[in-house]
């Protein structure tokens, strides 16, 4: 079994070397929007209640989980090519277990994930973002990078077993667009208004940047944020986990 | 207006080929006709504006109590400009992808071997996309007015508005049939898409460059699409000011005659080859 | 029937909504044939092949693959089964024997084993030079080599090969048809082939199937069918206008069977003897002969016979 996952998973390191220019595209957005967001909104910071007087600390972390989320995607994208040009029925032809098939999948969109995500930390720490969580805070702040690609990749895979059909792409990052960003993204809950702040409210993805913005926060990391955020982030990637599975199961009826 | 020297002795030798207004007419309806029959192309460009205004009114209504945030009534009234930025950037590039598509489908060299004006082939899209645009304007402006937005500029800032829109998407929609036309390639005209995303996030489309200050602000303060954004806030915000009025208009209409002198020089360089 | 034959299918169906695209199939192939699976394109036959390699569960039937029952047991069958799909599914930013290797660890192929197989292979379907390039730089019938080698690397009993060689050129074809046959003949590999050209299923089969609209209209071995058929199959270039004369022209001469445009085929009573006849008859009724051929009973003979149509796309009936 655990060879199996390592095969189909090193499919996924291979294809993320050999084609860098899909590495490029998936590290130039989370870099440009940081940049971006902290110059353009450098004032907002004056409000309060971000838990840091910095912007960059402020989206640093949120920008890393997003790299990784459209990272984690990726596995969508060659699992619907795997589909189209017949590779994916011959994974299914051979007695590796599907759960194997499943998660070397999405092991394979985890090295992407991770060096995005490195990629923006290093860009943010350029930029002047100062880590103040320490080892702890790292530790939890990739935790939650990890949990979003794995995430992700259910999310995008669910749909490309049940759908097989490469049309339904474009739905793997709105989906995640929407999520990401109806959460305390951009501001913090008490500086969101309306509908917004009433969704981000509930939207656990919010108490997964909780967790991950614990290494940038004054605060530093506590144990309550750190079990809201761990609760929040199993129960995402559980419920897609299970979304991907079944759309498994229902690959061959 | 500039036309290449190519260009002009080309279009002497052709001489019993004139552009009729029924020729652009008939292109710019074929260009219409393909936005509205497929809605993938147009309903991004429409709700993606529209969730990111939602989006961002909600997160920073609070931040207008910021000293030196403009005098406006809510965020959507501020973000109104932008919104049409975005949404006419983002949906005029649909007149460059689909000359690629014509040029990849051989559908464009039986364009060339009609009669039809080769002026035609470029104008006519420019004026399906042009329409296009300022439609696209007026969706937005109405549906913003129903969650805040104002039009303070009454019907004069209305018509700026719309003529804004209109020549903003014809200067990227000749800027991307100029893409198109050069490289014959959906993929590159697609390319230049993250350019447009910088250049409208770039910009005082979004949030007050002077709040923000730092590198933003200079930056912002350069970008010419800051000129017609603000041109535009003022006409929905404050009211009507002819100067403001006359800079968005002018900064649209030089990118609108730049691109499409860009684009007649690529139509040459195409039929040349 | 034996429920140990490599493949024993009962009573198969499969419904897509109100579609039968499988219906009530029954099949036995038994140990070393190499079984064609024929018929035009949406018949069934890919249907078929997807319910018996576990790629998609019957709707109602049974079926044994390699001794398993492919619902309850498939991962036993998928343990002794290999596929070669159609179009050649291989992953084009992977080396072949990257891909070759993949295979056999998913098969569970010991790496020692597998590195020997895979040389072995690569040696076999003349992929040794090329084995380090991306597959994306190999031709068409390379890759339908690979794919032959990889549905190959864990040694199975039974080898499905869905229509090994559509779109390849005749050489290629030609060449895939002599590795199946040698792999058949030195390994006792049962194959399980589909096809839409009756050439590949009269080359390589021992015994065939035709499938027409989700149903087997006939099974057996190709001579059998052939000589079921009977007689001769006459085929005069009469042009456009004259066919319908000349079909009342001939009708005593034997029962009319599909042709091209402009020709008229009849089943020739008889045999050859009756040529003249048929010359004759033509004669008498003023219709003009411009060619004019008689062929013994072939596939496309079996298979008009059965489904009174010809197989569009058949490399025979297209070169006719």
């Amino acid at each position: 079994m655990i060879t199996s996952i390592v095969a189909i998973a090193g499919r996924g390191v291979i294809r993320t070397i050999r084609m860098p220019s899909v590495l490029v595209q998936s590290v130039f957005f989370p870099t440009f929007f940081f940049v971006i967001y902290i110059g353009l909104y450098a004032g907002v910071i004056a409000l309060g209640g971000f838990g840091t007087a910095s912007i960059k600390n402020w989206y640093v972390p949120f920008m890393m989980l997003q790299g990784a989320s459209f990272a984690g995607i990726g596995v969508g994208f060659s699992t619907s090519l795997d589909i189209s040009n017949g590779f994916f029925d011959r994974l299914m032809m051979s007695p590796v277990s599907r759960i194997a098939i499943l998660v070397g999948s999405i092991f394979g969109g985890l090295l992407r994930a991770l060096f995005v995500s490195t990629v923006v930390l290093a860009v943010g720490l350029i930029f002047g973002a100062r880590p103040t969580g320490g080892l702890m805070g790292f530790f939890w702040l990739y935790i939650a990078v990890v949990g979003m690609c794995v995430a992700s990749s259910c999310w995008a895979l669910g749909l490309v077993y049940r759908f097989k059909d490469q049309r339904i792409a474009p739905l793997f990052p709105i989906g995640i667009f929407v999520v990401l960003f109806t959460s305390t993204a951009q501001v913090p809950l008490n500086v969101s208004t309306g509908w917004l702040q009433k969704i981000a409210q509930v939207n656990p993805v919010t108490e997964v940047l909780g967790l991950a913005r614990q290494s940038f926060m004054d605060i530093g990391v506590t144990s309550a944020e750190t079990i809201d955020g761990v609760i929040a982030l199993l129960l995402i990637v559980f419920s897609l986990g299970v979304f991907a599975w079944t759309g498994l199961r229902r690959y061959l009826g | 207006m500039f036309l290449p020297k190519r260009l002009a002795a080309g279009l002497k030798a052709r001489k019993r080929v004139v552009m009729s207004s029924a020729q652009i007419k008939a292109v710019a309806a074929r260009s219409v006709r393909g936005v509205i029959r497929q809605p993938q192309a147009w309903v991004p460009s429409l709700a993606f504006p529209l969730f990111f205004t939602a989006l961002s009114s909600a997160a920073f209504e609070k931040t207008r109590a910021i000293p030196g945030f403009p005098e406006v009534s809510s965020f959507v009234a501020f973000l109104l400009a932008a919104t049409i930025l975005q949404g006419v950037m983002f949906g005029s590039t649909s007149a460059g992808t689909d000359v690629a598509i014509d040029i990849e489908s051989g559908f464009f060299d039986r364009f060339l071997a009609s009669p039809i004006s080769r002026l035609a082939l470029v104008f006519g899209r420019l004026a399906g996309t042009i329409l296009l645009a300022a439609i696209q304007a007026l969706l937005f402006i109405i549906i913003l007015m129903c969650f805040g937005a104002t039009m303070k500029g009454g019907i004069p800032g209305l018509a700026v508005t719309l003529l804004v829109a209109g020549l903003l998407g014809g200067a990227v929609g000749a800027f991307a049939v100029t893409v198109g036309l050069r490289t014959g390639s959906v993929e590159a005209v697609n390319g230049f898409f993250p350019i447009f995303f910088a250049l409208v996030f770039l910009s005082s489309a979004f949030f007050p460059p002077q709040i923000s200050g730092g590198w933003f602000e200079v930056v912002a303060g350069v970008n010419p699409l800051s000129t017609m954004v603000d041109g535009m806030r003022h006409l929905h915000i404050v009211g009507w000011d002819f100067s403001k009025a006359a800079s968005a208009v002018v900064v649209s209409a030089v990118l609108f005659f730049v691109f499409v002198g860009t684009s007649l020089v690529a139509l040459s360089l195409r039929i040349k080859r | 029937m034996s429920k140990e034959s490599p493949i024993f299918v009962e009573n198969l169906c499969r419904k897509f909504g109100a579609l039968s695209a499988v219906n009530n199939i029954n099949l036995e192939v038994t140990a070393g044939q190499i079984f064609g699976f024929l018929g035009p394109n949406g018949a069934g036959k890919s249907t078929t092949v997807r319910m018996l390699t576990t790629l998609m569960t019957p709707t109602s039937g049974r079926a044994r693959v390699a001794g398993y029952d492919v619902v309850t047991e498939a991962d036993m069958v998928r343990r002794s089964i290999g596929v070669a799909l159609q179009d050649a599914a291989i992953d084009p930013i992977m080396t072949g024997r990257e891909l070759l290797k993949l295979q056999a660890v998913l098969h569970g192929v010991t790496r020692k084993r597998s590195k020997i197989k895979s040389e072995e292979l690569l040696e076999r379907v003349g992929l040794k030079g090329a084995s380090d390039k991306r597959v994306g730089q190999y031709s068409g019938g390379m890759r339908r080599r690979l794919d032959l080698a990889m549905s190959l690397i864990h040694e199975p009993t039974v080898l499905f090969l869905d229509e090994p060689t559509t779109g390849l050129d005749p050489t290629s074809r030609s060449a895939l048809w002599d590795e199946v046959r040698r792999l058949n003949k030195e390994l006792g590999t049962t194959v399980l082939l589909t096809t839409q050209y009756l050439e590949e299923a009269d080359q390589l089969a021992d015994r065939i199937a035709i499938i027409d609209g989700g149903s087997i209209v006939r099974e057996g071995k190709p001579e059998t069918l052939k000589e079921a058929v009977g007689d001769p199959t006459i085929r005069i270039e009469v042009g456009e206008e004259n066919v319908e004369a000349a079909a009342l022209a001939l009708m005593a001469l034997g029962p009319r069977r599909p042709s091209l445009q402009g020709r008229i085929a009849l089943g020739l009573k008889g045999g050859g003897e009756n040529m003249a006849a048929v010359v004759r008859a033509l004669d008498d009724a003023g219709i003009q002969i411009s060619h004019i051929e008689l062929d013994p009973p072939s596939l496309e003979d079996v298979f008009a016979e059965a489904t009174g149509r010809r197989l569009e796309g058949s490399q025979k009936g297209g070169n006719e």
